[in-house]
């Protein structure tokens, strides 16, 4: 649970976009309600905005006229009607008659024209209203989906820690729980180890630290070595980051006492009996 | 003698009520005088140009549209602005999948000689963020410019830096603490 403290701490990280799901989230929950940091929030925002007056000036096109164009296009209004222009001139006989045919038929066509024009002005109003709804909403996507594949990766992450513990959990509960040691042996860098063991339910956990990274084509496998079938191979792993391996394993029935367990480095995918060298040994104690 | 600056446009709230309004001239101002920084920062987080100019033009045109949301209590105008420019720049860039590695500058080789054009004011808040920016050591330049440039969070950060997160955190915390007091002429916040 954090702090009020540890809140003010990550309130210019968070004014920055910076920190990630599970801190954001908690600066919001802290944020609602609390009036002074808000007040600090909109300093530091301010703080983040100045920092675009850092980026390098650059020239850039004159946009302004495309900026109103695009302006005008979304508001223009229908132009004026314009059949008033139409002459008026008064003229006799059949000169009179074909002018006021051929004043109609113009009228006609310009009346046409009008609600042509009209008509296209509208669609364009309404064809940038649907580009910017869609650049917004694609924006707006954008972001959704970009928060949405965080959260699958802190689920997913959640999930398998969730899982590790519960083995752990099931192994750790078991009656008669022992313990192996294990430690490099004398060619191997140093490194340690330990097994959890419940021989009654043949649950096992090995966790082994600080072993070195194996090339991919390598593995670690870990052995029971037993009173009747010498070395039976338990699991294969591969330590993470921090040189930390762990494995569940299940401790072999019907092959006698068992008398230690071991890891040696093997081919990828593991080998039936050891062929590699040797890294880590822990006598099981009688 | 310097004349005293703001992060703020002294007539913020009646360019908003303008906008609110529709008013192009509105528009016009205010393009005229963050134009070139909203420009500056789509390239320099886009690196390209064509793309600065669609998130210039798309920068000014969402505030047109939706100059009724702005909320003063929330910020400044311009810092609106300049978050709708950034967000719309980041966003770019991670649609386009390829991201243009940030080459951090060093302040000292930026030396740009002011337009006539350019507003008085903002060149001089211009330098104030400059120096600001200059007291910060290299790797806390590097931090901030990652995450205000690429929008990377602090654990990315400190994967792409190959360093320990706490250190990240506590170094961008640093930087932003510098900055904010450097910058303190310039914020409005009460």
């Amino acid at each position: 649970m954090k702090t009020r403290d540890d809140i003010r701490d990550d309130l210019p990280l968070y004014a920055l976009d910076g920190l990630d799901a599970e801190d954001r989230a908690a600066v919001e929950a802290a944020l609602a309600g609390d009036a002074e940091l808000a007040r600090e929030l909109r300093e530091w925002r301010e703080v983040v905005g100045l920092l675009a007056l850092d980026a390098p000036n650059a020239a850039p096109p004159d946009l302004k006229d495309q900026l109103l164009a695009r302006v005008r296009g979304a508001a223009a209004p229908a132009p004026a009607p314009v059949a008033g222009r139409v002459a008026r001139r008064r003229l006799g006989g059949w000169t009179a008659a074909l002018a006021a045919a051929a004043a109609a038929v113009f009228a006609i066509a310009t009346y046409r024209e009008i609600g042509h024009r009209a008509e296209l002005a509208r669609a364009r109003q309404t064809l940038a209203g649907l580009q910017e709804g869609l650049r917004a909403t694609q924006h707006t996507l954008e972001t959704v989906n970009a928060t949405l594949a965080q959260r699958e990766d802190d689920v997913n992450a959640l999930r398998l820690a969730l899982a590790q513990a519960e083995a752990t959990l099931a192994v750790l509960q078991q009656p008669n729980l022992q313990m192996v040691a294990l430690r490099e042996t004398a060619d191997a860098p140093p490194a340690a180890g330990h097994v959890l063991l419940s021989p009654p339910s043949g649950k096992a956990l090995f966790y082994a630290f600080d072993l070195p990274p194996v090339p991919p084509n390598k593995v670690y496998e870990l052995w029971w070595i037993t009173e009747k079938d010498g070395p039976v191979r338990a699991a294969v792993f591969r330590p993470d980051a921090r040189g930390v391996g762990r494995v569940e394993a299940t401790v072999p029935a019907g092959a006698g006492a068992l008398q230690a367990a071991a890891v040696t480095v093997e081919r990828a995918g593991g080998v039936p009996k050891p062929e590699g060298p040797m890294v880590l040994l822990g006598q099981v104690k009688s | 003698m310097p004349r005293a600056v703001t992060n703020d446009v002294p007539e913020s709230a009646d360019v908003v009520a303008a906008l609110r309004r529709k008013e192009e001239q509105a528009l016009a101002q205010l393009h005229d005088r963050y134009g070139r920084v909203v420009y500056a920062l789509a390239l320099r987080i886009t690196g390209d140009a064509g793309a600065a100019e669609e998130i210039s033009l798309d920068t000014f045109w969402q505030l047109w549209q939706q100059a009724d949301r702005f909320d003063g209590s929330q910020g400044s105008l311009p810092n609106w602005l300049l978050t709708i420019a950034r967000s719309r720049a980041i966003d770019r860039v991670r649609a386009r999948g390829a991201r243009k590695r940030l080459q951090v500058e060093d302040p000292s080789d930026v030396n740009e000689v002011a337009r006539p054009e350019d507003d008085a004011e903002l060149v001089e808040r211009r330098g104030l963020v400059r120096d600001a920016m200059a007291q910060l050591s290299a790797d806390q330049r590097t931090a901030v410019a990652l995450a205000y440039y690429e929008g990377l969070s602090h654990s990315q950060i400190a994967e792409r830096l190959q360093e320990p997160l706490g250190t990240v955190k506590t170094r961008i915390r640093q930087a932003m603490g510098v900055l904010r007091r450097a910058l303190g002429p310039l914020l409005t916040t009460p």
